[in-house]
């Protein structure tokens, strides 16, 4: 009885949690035929339906074991790779000279639309579908193995950082998109870029090429976790086909994993809330300020994750586990991964679908000096979503990937915790994605 | 969530339609959990038998 009293107050207070917000009138979709607080109960609902159809349906692990993944060979492969390695470093060049050449006045340049929409969000929703397109197309990658830097693999200097530094380097990435009054203009960009290229060189020429690359640059592990999703793995040997989800339960639990996956989640909902009306009755003009900003931002990364280490803490008091905390904490941290992208793809897509029709027009004057190369400079964005379709796709995501969450999460608990102890320790958790599910849907609603 | 609930004044036909659905998950948890435990104990005696053999 207290273990469902437990059970029972953490799943309201996940609720109650979100009731101040409430409070102050998040939900600009008053055109919606139901309101918004119902969406929330509703997606909590379904959350809760799914936790205990697994309890009752999912007695054994089923997704822990590595599934038998079939090759794919062939000259194409190699050359898709090359691509690949190509269009990343044009990428990279285009993003600098462009940046550099900047003609100053202009609204559409190809930089920001690069960086913002094609780099940060279109390669990894890819990613999540086809596989880690990322590993061919990483530019840095392609200038180490150019330029020979870091031939010798040296694990061990990286063996106890994990991917911290490529936590820290997402954290300062999406500061620099969030926070910086500067994200937008191409000279930022390109100098950003520059920086970023000669810390990730230095980084390979110390802890070696591919060890440097997973601990240093941000953009490996994101993409790498998030392709984990999708069935097909991409890798120095090629393409190998399994199962979907399946590759997520075998991604090592590195230091670092659980907080860079807080970092991606939490970035996310600063950059959704810090939008809404709410945010600007709370704190006016202040919110505008770039310290305030990297506050805000640091503060929502420390609340969400320690949310996520008191689920592990509960998780481990419950199931009376050897392990700490910490431990729970990085073997868990896969089951978030679908969260941090269904929280991208509900936030961004519409960013791709309509504002990423700029770059037909950017590309035709990709230097702002009022060229025409295409005939497509005078592209107009066509706005062909309706904010019902968008809303009820955004639910979709976000509930879709919370469900993902508890589905994974229920099966590592089978197989990390005694059989009677597993459900139970997933009390918390649920809680968490009820929690994480609501603020999601607050966050896009405002 | 509690103030969603506790604002409706109806009768006891609303509060089944939330309570009964409560009752039947926490029962379902229940049943498996126990479920889950006797197969547990069922594995440590043939693991038991086993190792006595």
């Amino acid at each position: 009885m207290r273990r469902i009293a437990v059970f029972g107050s953490l799943l309201v207070g996940s609720f109650a949690a979100t009731t101040p917000v409430l409070a102050h009138g998040v939900g600009g979709r008053a055109d919606l035929p139901v309101p918004t607080s119902y969406f929330i109960v509703g997606a909590g609902v379904v959350l809760i339906i799914s936790f205990v159809a697994l309890a009752v349906l999912w007695p054994e692990p089923r997704m822990q074991e590595p599934v038998e993944q079939r090759r794919v060979a062939g000259r194409w492969v190699s050359i898709a790779a090359r691509i690949g390695a190509a269009i990343g470093v044009l990428g990279l060049a285009g993003v600098v000279l462009t940046g550099v050449l900047d003609g100053g006045d202009a609204t559409l340049h190809p930089a920001p639309l690069l960086v913002w929409i094609g780099f940060w969000l279109v390669i990894p929703f890819i990613s999540a579908l086809v596989g880690n397109i990322w590993h061919a197309i990483n530019p840095w990658r392609t200038l180490g193995r150019w330029f020979d830097i870091g031939n010798e693999e040296r694990p061990e200097r990286t063996h106890s950082l994990g991917i911290w530094p490529a936590t820290v380097a997402l954290f300062a990435f999406t500061w620099l998109e969030l926070v910086s009054p500067d994200s937008g203009a191409p000279s930022t960009l390109a100098v950003a870029a520059l920086i970023y290229t000669a810390y990730l060189l230095g980084a390979m020429a110390w802890a070696g090429r591919e060890t440097g690359i997973a601990a240093f640059d941000a953009f490996t592990p994101y993409n790498r976790f998030i392709a984990s999703i999708s069935p097909v793995r991409i890798d120095d040997e090629g393409i190998a086909i399994g199962k979907w989800l399946r590759q997520l339960p075998q991604l090592e639990p590195l230091p670092g994993m659980a907080a860079f996956v807080v970092v991606a989640i939490a970035t996310v909902t600063y950059d959704g809330l810090s939008g809404t009306e709410t945010w600007e009755d709370w704190f006016g003009s202040t919110s505008r300020e770039m310290w305030f900003g990297t506050v805000a931002m640091l503060a929502f990364v420390a609340v969400i994750g320690l949310a996520y280490w008191i689920a592990a803490f509960g998780a481990q008091r419950l199931g009376q586990s050897s392990k700490s905390p910490g431990e729970i904490a990085a073997d868990f941290a896969h089951t978030l991964v679908h969260i941090a992208l269904a929280y991208a793809f509900a936030h961004y897509f519409t960013l791709i679908l309509l504002e990423g029709q700029q770059i037909v027009a950017a590309l035709s004057d990709p230097f702002a000096r009022g060229w025409d190369l295409f005939g497509t400079a005078g592209w107009r964005v066509n706005f062909f979503l309706s904010p019902e379709v968008v809303w009820y796709v955004q639910v979709a995501a976000i509930v879709a990937g919370h469900v993902a969450g508890v589905v994974l999460a229920h099966d590592r608990a089978l197989a990390d915790f005694k059989p009677d102890y597993a459900v139970r320790t997933q009390y918390a958790m649920l809680a968490l994605m009820v929690a994480l599910t609501s603020l999601g849907l607050l966050v896009l609603a405002g | 969530m509690m103030r969603y609930v506790l604002a409706h004044q109806g009768g006891w036909d609303e509060i089944a339609l939330f309570a009964v659905p409560v009752v039947l998950a926490l029962l379902a948890v229940r049943w498996a959990e126990k479920r889950a435990k006797k197969r547990s104990q069922e594995e440590a005696a043939t693991m038991d038998e086993a190792s006595a053999e």
